[in-house]
């Protein structure tokens, strides 16, 4: 076995096959998982992917960034102006919108890092956290500066490029509809006079103004309530039925009654004919049998990018690279003497962690089909660091289990609290407070991670 | 290399592990036509900041909402139907808004969302919401964005944009001549506020002398800088669009500078029991005489039967009396009429056209029409303008109401319109 | 000119702050090495003590002596629970530590006070000062915010400089080892490092809470102020972060005032990074900031 390893590319080929593997369990997984999972997966993928940067970053080359979340942003809004801006010529049939926005996407990121990691390597851990933190609230913010470009505080939707049979056709169904009805919607937004037609629904003869005309047996007490212990029959409970309907309010109640409608589905009045929106139809849609399990592609895909990513990083870190950047991180001055240069090996960290952020930042910007400053916002950037300090710094392994963690504890801290029969104030704050002490138990417990701990434990178990 | 391969083994193992516990399947799907509605329940959800920076006031909306459910669950339902409303806490971060509200299709199997907060939070989850065919009712937000039945046909946004505000803002001031005469300011909040404002007082033809902004999360730190520059810019009027916390900040950075201008400020920005906390006992003195135009029956009038009723069942559930619980039960209490209007065979469909075909007759404490129809989407469109009196209360001024719509185009007008009695007990 | 001497005036009394602010983060990191994310947190929650404490006994002062005994035992207890044993970990892993402190702190706060932003009584007069014929945009307040800062330092530097309590923290904040070996009660030390940062943090928060509100969140930008002020004045020295940080303030008042005040915070990160690509060791700052 190890005599095979020292082929030429045998290690290469060993990192493919365990991708490979490992892609390929994934996609069966995917395929049997409920959109729920399929969702859980794409986050956990997307994280990954980003964390994958984080580990070279953090614990191979020792560097701190509290800005990865600033360069997911990058690659995000890269994506969506891409998609939203560059009409693509197909290949083959296939549209090439998503994988050019994927392409500018990295290179904007390897852009990115390489500014950052020059700016960056000359410094300390502090003044590095110091910038970084700068980064991490100041590139969010630009988008508030450009809003027409950028859309601002409320961010950018995205159309995501689907394969064929995505909503994106479905999407523009319901504008054709429209369209023939409603070729300019301004124009036909009624004025407030014709849509209010108060001498039909609401004169003063039938409905008085509300401060004279509420008998005051109708008002809400606090005697409506029916009360905890009394064992009251819903019969014998008030009703509109109750009251002599001699006042004009009680007619009013009338109206509301459903006899009052012909159906529950009352077609549209006829003025408005044409623009029924039942050709919308959500009645015959289930929820996920739109015949495209739009979470299943965005899981797809970001395993798919994770893979890739993983396969990179696993020849960086096992190869020369990860070596180099060890030895800097351990003796940079030793490590100068014996050739490196230790400012290139920190610029070169920062470029990859950077490159991988923003793949992972094009991803998140196809599962949320969005992007926004309110979503890269300081609180990605400290969650990536979390993850990447609770699953592991300085192994992949250690990455995937801090995404899981990520995407995992919230859910199960929230679990915690729920349901509790607690003072609302209270259940609203538990998971954070539960959440922040987790944080910090498990930096007590476990300095090198979850996966650190493991192997601690393994190498105790082996040893004996 | 075996120690290695064992290393690996076991991380994978809890990975799988994690994987397939959070796999387990969850929630029976309703068995009807459409999920979450059955014979004796409708689910629906919400995405609200609970927690975080944006929840000061915004997270008494859902759980009044909340209350008003219980009252009208324990009063029999709509229809025999009990409503289980599932709210969850965004904190107004759109990734999170995202996770939740998928939660809430595929977990919880929701009927309908109700009350989602936030414009960009919103605006991360509507296109899948709508391509769902989820009735996603009442979006909390002024922002005219989300008003477009063609590309959001699901898509009901309640209260009057912001555009429709600075429109209503400018009909009035433009039908005084004592305050048009004064020298104009505008101050307003970087993003949708500014972006809205724009929008609406140029489609008026208004122009301010002076404009000046804030960035969100600014008001950590007093406005001296920007009431500086209106108070050397010898302002007289001040338009203010922004939130609540950023109206007590500047009102207490301008009575430092002594800089007293005639204030004009947004519904959304100057909730009185809000802005009581945030100023303390000058409260009531810093807010008489600003003008602010709102759409809903005053919420100090308490001889009003929608404002006594409401603050019933706010009582009862010891939930703050203020203007975001008063507005979670309002909301409630309109969507109860519209799943009541909708009939027994509930449906999604059916709960649209009931929308979009009687909303008239809905009543609700909202004293300016409530407009859906198939072509407008956007529920109330107009306000009317009040002003604050020395005790803090809001009085109205105009006795007609003021409409207009989200358009660029197109100015205010005045409407007359009498509400809606409540129905009795305040039962759908 | 008037408006440009306003702008700087008006920007005086937040830059104090953050100058506060700053320099617990500074104490903080020459005690231990470390850079307390929660130190925000704790200045709210002493904030919020001292809230409950005015509201019982009506007293401003004994409010602001409750918030900086408050401040002195959560900085000796976070520091004892969380970052004495793990202070051996690396930048990363300490910055996570102080970060869950802060959620937790945050989180705990909203369940004892609500989530709702409260006003805090104005001590003093808060009018503008008139003199000269012209209306300055400084109030008695910001002078007594300036004079609180002011005194602080002055108390710090001769704490450092003049007793041996300062020589033996700035033995251990040079090299706890060496310290510790001639003789320092290096953990008291440590200890009473994150007592005086929580003092100084807890007055700087009764300070703020007065011109704006106070909720579980209402601190989180100041961090991100104060740790640019601390980076640019050299973390490890008291009067650079004191004058960074009301540097900081000026900055950012003169920024909004002539410009978009959404210009301000990028202008703060422009200062940064020119800061440190020019003088990476901070303006004030004596070690070495960069490593190679």
């Amino acid at each position: 076995m190890r005599n095979l390893m020292r082929l030429p590319g045998a290690r290469l080929v060993l990192h493919a096959v365990v991708v490979i593997v490992i892609w390929l369990v994934m996609v069966q997984v995917n395929d049997r998982v409920d959109p729920l999972m399929n969702y859980y997966i794409a986050l956990v993928a997307m994280y990954a992917t980003a964390m994958f940067g984080m580990v070279i970053l953090v614990g191979l080359s020792g560097q701190v960034s509290l800005g990865n979340g600033a360069l997911m942003a990058i690659g995000g809004y890269l994506f969506a102006l891409t998609t939203l801006n560059w009409q693509t010529v197909p290949i083959l049939g296939v549209p090439m919108n998503g994988i050019w926005a994927m392409v500018f996407a990295a290179v904007g990121g390897v852009v990115f890092g390489l500014l950052i990691g020059v700016l960056g390597a000359r410094l300390r851990g502090p003044y590095l956290a110091g910038l970084t933190l700068g980064i991490a609230v100041g590139i969010p913010a630009i988008a508030n500066r450009f809003p027409d470009l950028l859309g601002g505080e409320t961010g950018l939707q995205l159309t995501v490029p689907y394969p064929e049979g995505g909503y994106a056709a479905l999407d523009a169904g319901f504008e054709d509809q429209f369209a023939e009805v409603a070729p300019s919607g301004e124009a036909l937004l009624p004025s407030a006079d014709a849509s209010l037609a108060p001498e039909e629904l609401l004169t003063a003869d039938n409905f008085p103004s509300a401060d004279a005309t509420v008998a005051p047996e109708d008002l809400l007490t606090a005697d409506t309530f029916p009360s905890a212990d009394a064992t009251v029959a819903p019969g014998d409970l008030l009703t509109a039925d109750n009251f002599p309907s001699a006042d004009a309010s009680a007619s009013a109640g009338d109206l509301l009654t459903p006899d009052s409608f012909p159906s529950g589905a009352a077609s549209l009045s006829p003025d408005l004919g044409g623009t029924d929106i039942s050709g919308v139809d959500p009645t015959g849609t289930s929820d996920i049998d739109l015949g495209f399990i739009l979470e299943r592609w965005q899981a797809s895909l970001a395993v798919a990018v994770a893979c890739i990513v993983a396969f990179v990083a696993l020849n960086l870190v096992r190869g020369r690279q990860g070596r180099v950047w060890k030895a800097v991180r351990d003796d940079p001055v030793a490590a100068a003497v014996s050739g490196i240069s230790p400012a290139g090996s920190k610029v070169s960290a920062f470029v990859v962690s950077s490159l991988f952020a923003s793949l992972a930042g094009a991803v998140f910007a196809q599962i949320l089909s969005y992007v926004g400053p309110g979503a890269f916002g300081l609180g990605l950037s400290l969650s990536l660091l979390v993850g990447v300090v609770l699953g592991g710094r300085s192994s992949l392994v250690g990455a995937v289990i801090g995404a899981v963690l990520l995407v995992w504890l919230p859910q199960f801290v929230l679990s915690l609290s729920e349901d509790r029969g607690w003072d609302e104030q209270v259940t609203n704050n538990a998971p954070n407070l539960i959440y922040g002490l987790l944080v910090v138990l498990v930096v007590l417990i476990a300095p090198g991670g979850l996966m650190g701990s493991m192997q601690t434990l393994v190498a105790k178990v082996t040893k004996r | 290399m075996s120690r290695v391969i064992a290393i690996r083994a076991v991380a994978f193992g809890v990975v799988a592990a994690v994987a397939l516990a959070a796999a387990a399947p969850s929630g029976a799907t309703a068995p009807a036509a459409d999920p979450g509605v059955s014979a004796t329940q409708i689910v629906i959800g919400t995405t609200t900041p609970l927690t975080g920076p944006a929840s000061p006031g915004y997270k008494d909306v859902a759980p009044a909402a909340q209350a008003y459910f219980n009252y009208v669950n324990a009063n029999g339902g709509i229809n025999g139907r009990k409503i289980k409303y599932v709210v969850k806490d965004d904190q107004y971060n759109p990734a999170k808004t995202k996770s939740a509200t998928s939660e809430l299709i595929l977990r919880d199997k929701v009927f309908a969302i109700f009350g989602a907060l936030g414009t960009p939070t919103h605006s991360a989850v509507v296109a899948d919401i709508n391509r769902r065919g989820i009735p996603d009712i009442f979006v909390n937000t002024g922002s005219s964005n989300f008003d477009n039945p063609r590309r959001y046909p699901t898509t009901f946004p309640y209260f009057p944009s912001y555009v429709v505000e600075a429109k209503t803002m400018a009909f009035y001031i433009q039908g005084d001549a004592a305050l048009n005469a004064k020298k104009k300011c505008l101050f307003y909040q970087d993003g949708e506020f500014g972006d809205n404002a724009a929008v609406g007082f140029n489609a008026a033809g208004m122009t301010f002398d002076t404009t000046v902004s804030y960035f969100s999360g600014q008001q950590v730190a007093p406005f001296t800088s920007q009431i500086t520059k209106m108070k050397s810019a010898g302002c007289e009027l001040v338009v203010f669009f922004g939130v609540t916390s950023a109206t007590a900040q500047m009102l207490g950075t301008a009575a430092k500078a002594a800089f007293k201008p005639t204030w004009m400020i947004t519904s959304v920005g100057s909730d009185p029991s809000v802005l009581g906390a945030s100023l303390g006992s000058s409260a009531n003195a810093l807010l008489n005489g600003i003008y602010s135009p709102s759409f809903l029956v005053p919420i100090q009038d308490s001889s009003n039967p929608f404002v006594s009723q409401m603050k019933v069942i706010a009582d009862k559930n010891n939930l703050p009396w203020n203007f975001y619980t008063y507005y979670g039960i309002n909301t409630a209490y309109v969507l109860s009429q519209a799943l009541k209007a909708a009939g027994p065979n509930l449906t999604r469909q059916g709960l649209i056209n009931a929308l979009q075909t009687k909303a008239a007759t809905f009543r609700s404490a909202a004293i300016v029409p409530l407009v859906f129809s198939a072509r407008t989407h956007q529920g109330l469109q107009g306000y009317y303008m009040g002003q604050y009196n020395g005790s803090g209360q809001l009085v109205r001024l105009t006795s007609y109401v003021i409409t207009a719509t989200s358009a660029s185009t197109g100015t205010a007008k005045k409407t007359t319109y009498r509400a809606l009695a409540p129905t009795p007990k305040l039962l759908p | 000119m008037m408006q440009f001497v306003d702008y700087l005036l008006g920007g005086i009394g937040s830059g104090a702050i953050i100058a506060l602010m700053a320099l617990a983060l500074v104490l903080t990191w020459r005690a231990t090495r470390v850079v307390n994310f929660a130190q925000v947190g704790q200045a709210m929650f002493t904030t919020f003590i001292a809230l409950s404490i005015q509201t019982a006994t009506g007293s401003w002062y004994v409010a602001l002596i409750g918030a900086i005994i408050a401040g002195a035992i959560l900085g000796v207890i976070i520091q004892y629970l969380v970052l004495g044993p793990v202070k051996r970990m690396d930048t990363s892993g300490a910055i996570i530590a102080t970060f869950g402190v802060l959620i937790a702190l945050q989180a705990a706060a909203g369940m004892i006070w609500g989530g709702d932003s409260q006003a805090y009584p104005q001590p003093f007069g808060n009018s503008a000062i008139t003199l000269f014929g012209h209306e300055w945009p400084l109030s008695v307040y910001d002078l007594v915010v300036i004079g609180f800062a002011a005194v602080l330092v002055v108390g710090l530097t001769l704490i450092f400089t003049r007793t041996s309590l300062g020589l033996a923290m700035r033995a251990t904040a040079f090299n706890p080892e060496v310290a510790r070996l001639s003789g320092v009660r290096v953990s008291r030390t440590l200890t009473i490092g994150w007592g005086l940062a929580g003092i100084v943090g807890a007055v700087a928060g009764v300070l703020v809470a007065p011109t704006s509100t106070i909720s579980p969140n209402s601190f989180d930008i100041l961090l991100v102020f104060a740790f640019t002020a601390a980076v640019i004045g050299g973390l490890d020295s008291l009067v650079g972060a004191v004058s960074m940080g009301i540097f900081t303030g000026l900055l950012l008042s003169v920024v909004s005032g002539y410009s978009d005040s959404s210009n301000a915070p990028v202008a703060a990160l422009v200062l940064l990074a020119l800061n440190l690509l020019l003088k990476p060791e901070g303006i004030f700052g004596h070690n070495s900031a960069r490593s190679v």
